[in-house]
Order: structure tokens, then C-alpha cells, then sequence
């Protein structure tokens, strides 16, 4: 089956995924999050306080990530209605910096030495995928929804929207608060895996990663965070493998000519992904990509007329 | 229109200012149960302006409404609309990225879902691969509304592929949705051509004499407005300036002075 390497890959793919679930549902009603690794960090804390300090059972630490951040969701989510834009940015910016502050002073949980000793989940892929299983399906009904047109209208025109009767204020909360959770969840899944996090784990770095799933894969459908975690979680990887693929060409091909030689050997030494190298392309290729696909790979509209085209014109 | 039914809303000296202009000033007047009633002015009267008051986008800073002799000027705008008043934009205003069938199917959702449970558990408490009856219903509706605006055959087309005039009913359609008692059409027929503004009038007429829904009609083509209103306020520089039948308002000295010079023909 699965060996390490490959099973810890999954695994925070399975993590990554789901913080990207979190940043989609309230974006789909126009709020732009920077706070989803803060939302991680009460999770991960939340769970570990229930597992590692109360000695109870994981699924109902995961539970409770759930809960709590759900909670801490809804209190960010009202001051949220009022503000859009870069103002939310900031707002939710601000939140995750005053997750980071308290995981670095709250002595319960270690403070500054970071929230240790977390029991670590052996099965927690299956745990990951269940979670990921269920949100997939929550995103499948919701998209064809009144409810998901709803939010849709909300993000296109919000003042629109609430002339046509939309409650604009309780599915913002709605959407808000429920990602929240689902961070909470994506929290609690990765403490309960690396069995140690502290204040520095779920920081600002973590929060644009999350954002720029969604904005690469996507926002208009849940099938764009799918796309976008997975082509910027392997593209790094894949960057590393070059030089394997490489080594397969037979070194009498290679050896043929002196200028063969001395391409592979430029190339080979180019293909040194190991380092800062990999990073550099990685930001290249996000830049590329957002140049040829602003929207996203994936949108709605394409899905519709590739159903379209494959089932034929159903009413 | 009998003289004893109560009227359907009333404007009770309305008054919005933006910084220290007053875009409306002590405005009376009230609308009859199924009517069109017009409210016409030259550019700037304020018309708009009232018609954000009614739906509740803006506050007002003096005055008081009342809908169906309840007073609404605390009730928010999603719960206005849900009570019986829709609208719809001078500046096209549908949800570029949904289809026409999704636009219109928008406005019949806080009808259906009064609290965010119900809305939540229509969305996912039901078997995967079927629509289930609510969204059935709601999709018939509004089909039915397509059909009787003559834009059926666009149902699947995103609202931003449009022809402008084809855009203009499907704010129509989806301001229909929301099973309005009054609806507010802000320059319905802007950008129309002769064609697609006959085909407009006879929608107005049947929404008022087949639907009994009540129009209040902003509309700069006098020709349409002359021939289609029962009763006309005009507005000018944020004040009411004239109100009557048709023909009275035409012939009133202030309306002909307040259009005079502006390129519009009475
Ligand atoms: N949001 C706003 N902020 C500031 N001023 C505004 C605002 N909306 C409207 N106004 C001003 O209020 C006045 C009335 O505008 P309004 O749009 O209601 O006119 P109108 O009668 O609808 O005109 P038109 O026939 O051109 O549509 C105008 O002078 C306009 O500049
Ligand atoms: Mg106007």
C-alpha cells in the first residue's frame, strides 16, 4: 500500500484541502477571510485541551475543534457584516494575530514552549477523509440549492440581493461561522498528527496559502479549492521529481555528442529543486497562472457547459 | 378603483439628504390598491431616490412609510421585499453570473425559506440526485413567469449574455417572483425600442388587470406614461410639484414649467 512518504502526503493534502473548504464557503457570499489559520489555531487548541489535558477520546475532539471555532466564528462574523473589502482583511487578520498571541502566553497550554505531548492519531487519514467526504457532499447539495443561488447573488450584488428578500445577514453569518468550523476541524486533524503545535503554527504565511487555493483552483464552484489545492500542494513536489525523470534518459544518448553532455549536465544542475529554487518557481508559476487565468482553472460556467456538452441539453 | 379601498402604501412627508443636499423634501402622496401610478420629473427630481427610500436601501431622514397601513420604516429591506414590495434597477442590477432562470428563482427564496434552518435543510437533508419538490415548485414558478414575459427560451443563458432589452424583463421577471403586491419599476422601458416598448406596455397592463399587482411606474417615455398610468406625481428638485390623472398633470402650468428647457417632452 501506502508507504510513509506517500500516506503523509495525503494527509495534508487531505488538511490543506479542507483549509481551503473553510477560506470557500464565505467567500462564496463575498467575505474574503484571512483569518481561516487563526480559526486552525482555536481547533487544534480547542481538540488538544479536550484529548491531551482531559485525556478524552478524539472524535470528540474533533467535535469540539468543530464547535469552539464555529463559536469563535459567529463572534468575528458580526463586526465582519458591517465591513468589505481590505477592511475585512484587516479585521480578520487582526483575529488570527490575537489566536497567535494568546497560544503564545496562555500557560495552560504551554505558552511559549508550545501546546506539547498532543497524542498522536494513527488512523487519522481516515478520520481526514470521512471529514472531506462529508464536506464535498454538504457542497455538492448546497450548489444546487436555493440557498447556494442565494449566495451567489450575495456575492455578485449584496444590496441587489437584499431588496429581492435574501437575508443577507444570516447566511453571511451562516457561511462565515460554518467555515470557521470546518478550519477548526482542519486544526484539530493536523495538531493530532505532528502532536505538537505552537503560536508560530498557524500564522499569516499559513492564512495566504489557504487563500490562494481558492483564488487559483476557483471560486465558483467547489471543484475549484479541489483543483487549486491539489495543483499547488504537488506542484512543489513535482518540481522535486524533474531530476528523477531525467536520470531515466540512457547515458549513451547523452554521451553521443560533447554538446549533449554539457546540456544535460546545465540542465540536470538547473533542475536543483531541492532548495530556495523550488520556491522561486512555485511563485513564477502562481504568477503565470493568474495572468492566463485570473478567474481561476475552474469555474462554474465551464462545468456547466462541459455538462452541458456531455449529457446533452437537458431542461 | 373604488375610493374607499385603503391605499396600498403612503408617503408621509419624506425627507432624504445626502450631506447637506436634499434629494427629497417632505414628500406626500399615496399609492392606490391596483393602479399604475407614475412618478415622473426631469433628471435629478429624485425619483430614484424615493424608490431606494421605499425598498429600504437608504434611510430616511424625516417621514414615515406605510405598506398596507402598517408603518415599514424599521423593517428591513429582505423583509419589505418578502412582505409584498419588490423593484427593480434603472442600472440593470442581475446577478451577472447566474442564469436567467437562477436570477428569477434568487427572489422566491425568502418566500420559501423564512429562517436559515429551512433554508439550510431544503439544501441538504434530501436525496443527492433529485430536486426535490420545493425546488420542483419553485422552478415551475418560475418558468411560468419566464413564459409570461416571452423570455422562456432564455432560461439557461447567463443574465450577463443578454440583449439589453431582454435584460430589462428578466428584472421584471425576478422582481415577479418575490409574488410582490406593488412593485416598483424604475425606467422599465430605457433602452427599449419602439417594439420592445408596445410589448412592455401590455405587460404592465396585464400585471395590473389580470395579476391585480400595483405598479408604481418611473418612466422618462411620456408617450408610455400618458397612456398607461390611472395617476401621476411628479417630482421636481426633490419636491412634489403635481399630482392627478394624466391630462391634468399634462396641462398643470408648474409641470410645464419644470419641464421646460430639459430635452424631454411632456
Ligand atoms: N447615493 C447618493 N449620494 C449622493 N447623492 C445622490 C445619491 N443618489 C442620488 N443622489 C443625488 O440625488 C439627486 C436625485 O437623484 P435620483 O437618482 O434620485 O434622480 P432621478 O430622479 O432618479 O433622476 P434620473 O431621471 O436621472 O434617473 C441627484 O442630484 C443625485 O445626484
Ligand atoms: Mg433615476
Amino acid at each position: 500500500m501506502l508507504d510513509a512518504y506517500q500516506e503523509s502526503l495525503l494527509i495534508f493534502f487531505g488538511i490543506n484541502l479542507i483549509a481551503a473548504f473553510s477560506f470557500y464557503l464565505p467567500f462564496k457570499t463575498g467575505q474574503v477571510s484571512l483569518g481561516q489559520a487563526g480559526f486552525m489555531g482555536v481547533g487544534a487548541y480547542a481538540a488538544g485541551i479536550i484529548t491531551t489535558k482531559l485525556g478524552l477520546n478524539f472524535p470528540l475532539g474533533l467535535f469540539t475543534s468543530a464547535i469552539v471555532a464555529g463559536i469563535v466564528g459567529l463572534m468575528v462574523g458580526f463586526p465582519a457584516l458591517r465591513i468589505k473589502g481590505i477592511y475585512l482583511l484587516l479585521l480578520t487578520l487582526g483575529f488570527g494575530q490575537i489566536v497567535q498571541v494568546v497560544a503564545l502566553t496562555w500557560d495552560y497550554t504551554g505558552a511559549h514552549n508550545g501546546f506539547q505531548s498532543i497524542p498522536k492519531q494513527k488512523d487519522v487519514i481516515y478520520y481526514i477523509y470521512g471529514v472531506l467526504v462529508f464536506i464535498i457532499m454538504f457542497f455538492w447539495r448546497l450548489e444546487r440549492s436555493s440557498l447556494g443561488r442565494a449566495m451567489v447573488a450575495i456575492h455578485t450584488d449584496e444590496d441587489a440581493a437584499e431588496v429581492m428578500g435574501i437575508d443577507i445577514v444570516r447566511i453571511k453569518l451562516f457561511a462565515f461561522s460554518v467555515g470557521a468550523a470546518f478550519a477548526g476541524m482542519a486544526g484539530c486533524l493536523f495538531a493530532h498528527m505532528t502532536t505538537y503545535v505552537d503560536s508560530l503554527t498557524f500564522g499569516i504565511l499559513l492564512a495566504v496559502n489557504i487563500l490562494m487555493f481558492v483564488v487559483v483552483g476557483g471560486g465558483s464552484t467547489f471543484i475549484g479549492p479541489i483543483v487549486g489545492t491539489t495543483v499547488l500542494y504537488f506542484l512543489p513536489e513535482t518540481l522535486r521529481t524533474l531530476r528523477e525523470w531525467m536520470e531515466l534518459v540512457p547515458i549513451e544518448w547523452t554521451e553521443s555528442s560533447e554538446l549533449l553532455t554539457q546540456g544535460y549536465d546545465w540542465l540536470y544542475e538547473f533542475l536543483d529543486f531541492e532548495n530556495e529554487k523550488r520556491w522561486i518557481a512555485y511563485a513564477l508559476i502562481l504568477i503565470l497562472m493568474m495572468i492566463w487565468r485570473p478567474q481561476g482553472l475552474v469555474s462554474r460556467d465551464q462545468l456547466k457547459r462541459l455538462g452541458r456538452r456531455f449529457v446533452g441539453a437537458k431542461s | 378603483m373604488s375610493a374607499a379601498a385603503a391605499p396600498i402604501l403612503e408617503l408621509h412627508g419624506i425627507t432624504k439628504m445626502f450631506g447637506g443636499f436634499t434629494a427629497l423634501s417632505d414628500v406626500h402622496f399615496s399609492v392606490e390598491e391596483k393602479v399604475i401610478h407614475a412618478v415622473i420629473g426631469p433628471n435629478g427630481a429624485g425619483k430614484t431616490t424615493l424608490f431606494n427610500v421605499i425598498s429600504g436601501m437608504f434611510g430616511a431622514e424625516g417621514g414615515s412609510l406605510a405598506f398596507k397601513g402598517q408603518a415599514i420604516d424599521r423593517i428591513k429591506p429582505h423583509q419589505r421585499a418578502n412582505m409584498g414590495i419588490a423593484r427593480t434597477f434603472q442600472n440593470i442590477r442581475l446577478f451577472e453570473d447566474l442564469s436567467v432562470l437562477e436570477n428569477v428563482q434568487v427572489s422566491q427564496h425568502g418566500r420559501h425559506f423564512r429562517t436559515i434552518w429551512s433554508a439550510v435543510s431544503q439544501a441538504i437533508f434530501h436525496a443527492p440526485f433529485s430536486k426535490g419538490s420545493q425546488e420542483i415548485e419553485m422552478e415551475d414558478y418560475a418558468m411560468e413567469l419566464l413564459e409570461f414575459l416571452g423570455i422562456a427560451h432564455a432560461r439557461n443563458t447567463n443574465a450577463a449574455d443578454l440583449a439589453f432589452g431582454e435584460r430589462r424583463l428578466v428584472e421584471i421577471a425576478r422582481a415577479l417572483a418575490a409574488n410582490p403586491a406593488i412593485m416598483l419599476l424604475d425606467e422599465p422601458a430605457a433602452g427599449m425600442n419602439p417594439a420592445e416598448t408596445e410589448n412592455l406596455d401590455e405587460i404592465l397592463t396585464r400585471l395590473r388587470d389580470e395579476k391585480n399587482i400595483t405598479i408604481l411606474l418611473v418612466e422618462h417615455d411620456m408617450n408610455l406614461v400618458m397612456g398607461l398610468s390611472d395617476y401621476v406625481t411628479v417630482l421636481n428638485f426633490g419636491e412634489k410639484i403635481a399630482e392627478g390623472k394624466p391630462d391634468e398633470v399634462q396641462n398643470d402650468p408648474d409641470v410645464i414649467a419644470a419641464y421646460l428647457g430639459t430635452d424631454e417632452e411632456l
